[in-house]
């Protein structure tokens, strides 16, 4: 099971759950508040090879979303 | 380590190829931090965090190993992004003003004239000359079609003789 946090000042949930429709191939998402962050929790039933180039290709999707639909 | 990557706190991991350093929100706010990355994240990985409240912290990491100072050079790289983009900002605040009245212009001058507001009254004025100028020629135009002679003769009788055969 793997764990990656989101701040809430720079990360919305709408762009969080738009990458696992993106992702949901890898494995299983859920999304849980805590403080000032959203954890995601990816249950991939130990299929990713290579977890950690997993983690930082959602987390540069879900930054993309944040700058693509970011206020001017 | 300078005194830049002291007041950045900058940790390099070689081993990760990652280079995380931390910017202050009131000098490089959300929005300038987002155009930074925009830049830069299609060529590394970016994560950006605010652990504490006056702190954002940037994670670079990039997608091939790469040597300290590829980190260092790839880190000097964003930090001039996000000043591009303050400074792209800061001019974009203070024509404000100035984009608003060239782009309220276009679009008036690119809109048909019934569309538009109350007119100037010289331009009102001209126009119902034109019109009252126009109406008097169709006037004029009817008196001449009365006094008209018609009195030549009608078709039947061909006074023109245009019913002759061409030879």
């Amino acid at each position: 099971m793997l764990t990656i946090p989101f701040h809430k000042n720079l990360y919305s949930q709408a762009h969080i759950e738009a990458a696992f429709e993106q992702f949901k191939d890898f494995g299983k998402f859920e999304i849980r508040s805590k403080g000032q962050y959203f954890h995601v929790s990816v249950d991939d039933d130990g299929q990713l090879d290579d977890a950690e180039i997993f983690i930082s290709e959602f987390k540069n999707y879900v930054l993309y979303l944040e700058i693509a639909h970011a206020q001017p | 380590m300078n005194n830049f990557e002291k007041s950045s706190k900058t940790r390099i991991n070689t081993k990760d190829s990652e280079i995380v350093f931390s910017v202050h929100p009131k000098i490089y706010p959300k929005e300038v931090l987002l155009k930074a990355c925009y830049i830069i994240v299609d060529k590394v990985y970016v994560y950006i965090d605010a652990p504490k409240k006056d702190e954002f912290t940037v994670l670079l990491k990039t997608k091939t190993r790469s040597t300290k100072k590829q980190l260092e050079a790839l880190r000097n790289e964003f930090l001039n992004e996000l000043l591009n983009a303050s400074v792209r900002k800061e001019i974009a605040q203070k024509n404000k003003t100035i984009i608003e009245y060239i782009v309220g212009g276009a679009i008036n001058a690119a809109l048909p004239s019934s569309s538009k507001g109350p007119q100037e009254p010289s331009r009102a004025n001209s126009d119902e000359d034109d019109i009252k100028k126009i109406e008097q020629e169709i006037e004029a135009l009817k008196k001449e079609l009365e006094q008209e002679d018609f009195s030549a003769g009608t078709y039947e009788e061909d006074p023109l003789n245009i019913k002759r055969p061409l030879q």
